[in-house]
């Protein structure tokens, strides 16, 4: 079946194409000599390990981190009360604002990053973590919302009322029914949010500084004068972790999407 | 009657489960054949293996002498009615009746005329511009139907085509399916697992279970003389009266030896050395009249009296079984406790061997 | 009982809504204020958006902004549909998906930045592709990538095809077999079954998953940032450049607003596309 090879032909040409760059970036960050050369010449972990001493690197790896996660937290605090408003009753508005609350998904992360930028700017709030943080947890609590408002069904529903009719008040039934039902989508969102934040530069680079910079924004200002192998080996570190991630979360949750139920 | 479809041995296994064990099949031109069975006892395999959907381990299927096994699925000359119709939602009514005399290169205007004759025969004639999601589950069913007729097969193969439909429906749908497969001779092969659906529209039923057929034969052939027990018990319901042969004489071993002498049975000598006999609950009869004085009889405690509007079903507890009778009518005058006596005629017992 | 049930959105709500009110819509007002104000303090005025709309250059941008979003899109889809085929309807050994879903999913795990650098070094005079292409005899000497749109655009492909593979891929696993069955039951052989059922069964889900492919690569701001040189300009690049480097917010913001008004267009257009291909199968 010529169909069948040609789209396997196609299919095997993107597979390359993806997994090529990641494959050249690890290569080229063990290479011994002092400009960037894939084929690697040589095999070192000397621009790794330079990264990995250099203060200004791990506090902004620091940074990234604590980033995230303060963003997470509050986009968590944030949308699981919205999706439970969201999905339990009608009421006239309602779509409009879950279009709202969803809306940063699709819209460009540059505009957002300026127009908090020129707001901030009017209240003294910018360049600082907080300003970081608030600009975070707008683009990231969308992926938390996306995610619990995917596990409200009506089974769930019908469970909170299952709840509710055996005497439970609201604050027991959440922690007790509603919480261990969603926590796959919750737990999913957090991830994502988490990930997001963290490899964010474009609501970054308008808050960050000389002392407070997070890796992307370093890496982003870096790349643009000089191209080494510290960059590649800060790259490498990330597709690392990146792999490290997706593989345990292959092994915990499964990730054994676009399969068919057939 | 020229055989249409030949199903000959053939086998189709899934890891450890044997879905289809050397299955064997001839179905004649005309004829109303039903592949009838409990889930998972592989009617639904058989019917997708013959459709060409299925990959056979083992075995051959011909249709009208020419062995279709090499062929894929849409150059076998069959068509098919799918459980949940599968009808084309992107396409009107009238798109999807089409749609096989179009894919055959048949041009617009003739394959609009016929897609039209289809639905005509189902009865939709005006329902051509709509679209199925706008159509209800008993209207669905006919444009399914309508577009597997419109290329005139010869064999149309049905899968549990009325099981969602609601009761009154699907009775109406079962007598309209049997008057347009009598009337356009086409050989149907209908898959369900409602033995009063098989009864009622089937020339012959295929009673089929774990992979195998039990039993080929018509309505009241399997239903007075079932092959197996599982045929006797999955068909209507019975009463399963275990049984030795000592010389010539039948004990009963479940009616507190009852003994029944062979020669009153249909079977006269030929009765196994031990089995089963098999008694339906109309031909067990409480409060024998004088007519049966001489009938065996059992006497039994009554455990349950079920009023089912036009009969009234007994279950009795006699010493080892719990037996089922059947009257007709809606007022029995038996009373839950009561001690009951029940008569038979031999005649209505058929025995199965105990090999089954 | 009812009356707190009635009040309870509203107090749930509460805060996100007031967060959101506060840091998502006032900064947009804001950036649409500043849009309709004039540079030196004289009040409303629409000159800035006449000085894009009316403007050679910034047409010549934004043209720039989507070609390089078209192009983009068409190849992912090129390229996305054949590999999501292959991944839903070709792959049977369950372990070789999970490690090419682990390919798909690895690099939108890490940042733009490094996405494109992997470009960055690949693309550049003696980079992987030229050496290849000149090994292969297709080049005599090396092409320039770095600095055109053909470089920014293979970076951005790189950067968005998941998510088209994904999205054909998941509208590809649900369409019910069953259809395609009855497709060949009646007769039609299998490349007509892909063009009669299949294909515009999966066309509403390829078309939504194109355009927020679309949205994503006219909004882009790192890929092209890297990857241009300098030298070529696309709307997110001018728009941080307003703000980081001419400081002029009035300028941006109008900038901002046009960038924003045509993501809001293509997001309502992905939206009633998609709702049609909800409504089928």
């Amino acid at each position: 079946m010529i169909a069948r090879l040609l789209v396997r032909l196609v299919a095997w040409i993107a597979l390359v194409y993806l997994a090529l760059p990641l494959v050249v970036i690890l290569g080229a960050s063990v290479t011994t000599t002092s400009f960037l050369a894939f084929p690697p010449q040589g095999w070192t972990l000397d621009w790794y390990r330079k990264f990995l001493a250099d203060p200004s690197y791990v506090s902004a790896f620091l940074t990234s981190a604590a980033l995230a996660g303060v963003a997470t937290l509050a986009a968590v605090l944030l949308s699981v009360p919205a999706a439970l408003a969201l999905t339990r009753n009608r009421f006239p508005g309602r779509d409009a604002i879950s279009a709202l609350l969803l809306s940063p998904l699709v819209l460009p992360y540059i505009v957002l990053g300026a127009a908090l930028l020129q707001f901030g700017g009017l209240f003294g709030l910018t360049r600082s973590f907080l300003s970081l943080a608030i600009g975070h947890t707008v683009i990231v609590a969308p992926f938390v919302l996306r995610s619990v408002l995917a596990m409200m069904t009506p089974e769930q529903r019908a469970l909170e009322e299952a709840s509710s009719d055996l005497g439970a008040g609201p604050w027991q039934t959440f922690f007790l029914v509603v919480l261990p039902q969603i926590r796959p989508g919750l737990v999913t969102g957090a991830i994502l949010a988490y990930i997001t934040s963290f490899i964010n530069v474009e609501l970054s680079i308008f808050n960050t500084t000389a002392d407070l910079n997070t890796i992307p924004v370093k890496l982003f200002n870096y790349v643009q004068y000089t191209i080494d192998p510290t960059i590649a080996a800060v790259s490498g570190a990330t597709i690392i972790a990146a792999v490290l991630i997706i593989v345990i979360l292959d092994l915990t949750v499964g990730l054994d999407m676009l399969s068919e139920k057939r | 009657m020229s055989v249409l479809l030949d199903v000959q041995g053939v086998s189709k296994r899934y890891g450890a489960h044997q879905a289809l064990d050397a299955v064997d099949l001839r179905v004649s031109q005309g004829e109303f054949v039903a592949l009838l069975g409990p889930s998972g006892c592989g009617k639904t395999s058989l019917l997708r293996a013959i459709a060409g959907f299925l990959p056979i381990d083992g075995g051959r299927i011909a249709i009208d002498g020419e062995d279709v096994g090499r062929l894929p699925a849409h150059r076998r000359p069959l068509n098919t009615v799918f459980q949940n119709y599968a009808l084309f939602p992107h396409m009107t009514v009238e798109e999807n009746v089409a749609y096989g005399p179009r894919r055959q290169g048949i041009a617009r205007a003739d394959a609009r005329r016929r897609a039209l004759e289809a639905l005509a025969m189902v009865g939709l004639e005006n329902m051509g511009a709509r679209y199925p999601r706008d159509m209800s589950g008993g209207q669905q069913q006919r444009v399914a139907l309508a577009r597997a007729i419109v290329n005139a097969p010869k064999l149309l193969l049905l899968d549990e085509p009325l099981s969602a439909l609601d009761l009154k429906l699907r009775r109406r749908m079962q007598f309209e399916l049997k008057h347009l497969q009598e009337r356009l001779g086409i050989a149907f092969v209908f898959v369900t697992h409602d033995q009063e659906e098989a009864m009622t529209m089937a020339d012959r039923i295929v009673v089929m279970n774990g992979g195998r057929i039990e039993q080929v034969g018509t309505g009241p052939q399997i239903y007075r003389a079932p092959a197996s027990r599982f045929v006797a018990e999955f068909i209507g319901e019975a009463n399963m009266l275990p049984f030795v042969r000592q010389g010539d004489v039948l004990r009963m071993t479940g009616l507190a030896g009852l003994d029944i002498p062979v020669g009153e049975l249909p079977v006269n000598g030929a009765a196994p050395m031990r089995g089963t006999a098999v008694l339906r609950p109309e031909d067990l009869i409480p409060m024998p009249g004088d007519n049966m004085a001489r009938a065996p009889r059992i006497d039994a405690r009554v455990t349950d009296v079920i009023r089912a509007g036009s009969h009234t079903m007994v279950l009795a507890q006699s010493a080892d079984v719990l037996l089922q009778a059947r009257m007709p009518g809606d007022d029995c005058g038996l009373a839950v406790g009561a001690t009951v006596t029940l008569a038979f005629d031999p005649a209505r017992l058929h025995l199965i061997g105990s090999a089954s | 009982m009812s009356s707190a049930r009635r009040y309870a959105p509203v107090l749930l709500l509460g805060l996100p809504m007031a967060f959101f009110t506060a840091f998502f819509l006032a900064p947009l007002c804001v950036v649409a204020l500043a849009s309709v104000m004039a540079r030196d303090g004289g009040g409303f005025t629409l000159a800035n958006y006449t000085g894009i709309l009316f403007d050679g250059y910034h047409w010549d941008v934004i043209a720039t902004t989507f070609r390089i979003g078209l192009g983009t899109t068409l190849v992912c889809i090129l390229l996305g549909y054949p590999l999501a085929w292959y991944l839903v309807r070709i792959v049977r050994w369950h372990a070789w998906r999970r490690a090419c879903v682990i390919i798909l999913v690895v690099p939108l795990f890490t940042s733009n930045i490094v996405r494109s650098f992997g470009w960055m070094v690949m693309l550049g005079r003696n980079g992987l592709v030229n050496d290849t292409l000149q090994g292969l005899g297709l080049l005599d000497r090396p092409m320039r990538f770095l600095g055109t749109e053909l470089g920014i655009l293979i970076g951005m492909v790189y950067v968005l095809l998941p998510f088209v593979v994904l999205a054909v891929g998941n509208t590809l696993a649900r369409v019910d077999p069953a259809l395609e069955q009855a497709s060949s039951d009646l007769g039609a052989a299998p490349w007509q079954t892909f063009l009669h059922v299949t294909l515009p069964l999966t066309l509403p889900g390829v078309i939504s998953g194109a355009i927020m492919v679309l949205t994503l690569a006219v909004s882009a701001y790192v890929t092209p940032a890297l990857l241009s040189g300098g030298r070529v300009t696309v709307l997110a690049v001018l728009i941080f450049q307003q703000y980081a480097s001419v400081f002029d917010q009035y300028h941006g913001g109008a900038l901002s607003i046009v960038l924003l008004v045509l993501t809001l267009i293509l997001v309502a257009a992905a939206n009633r596309l998609g709702q049609a291909g909800g409504r089928t199968a």
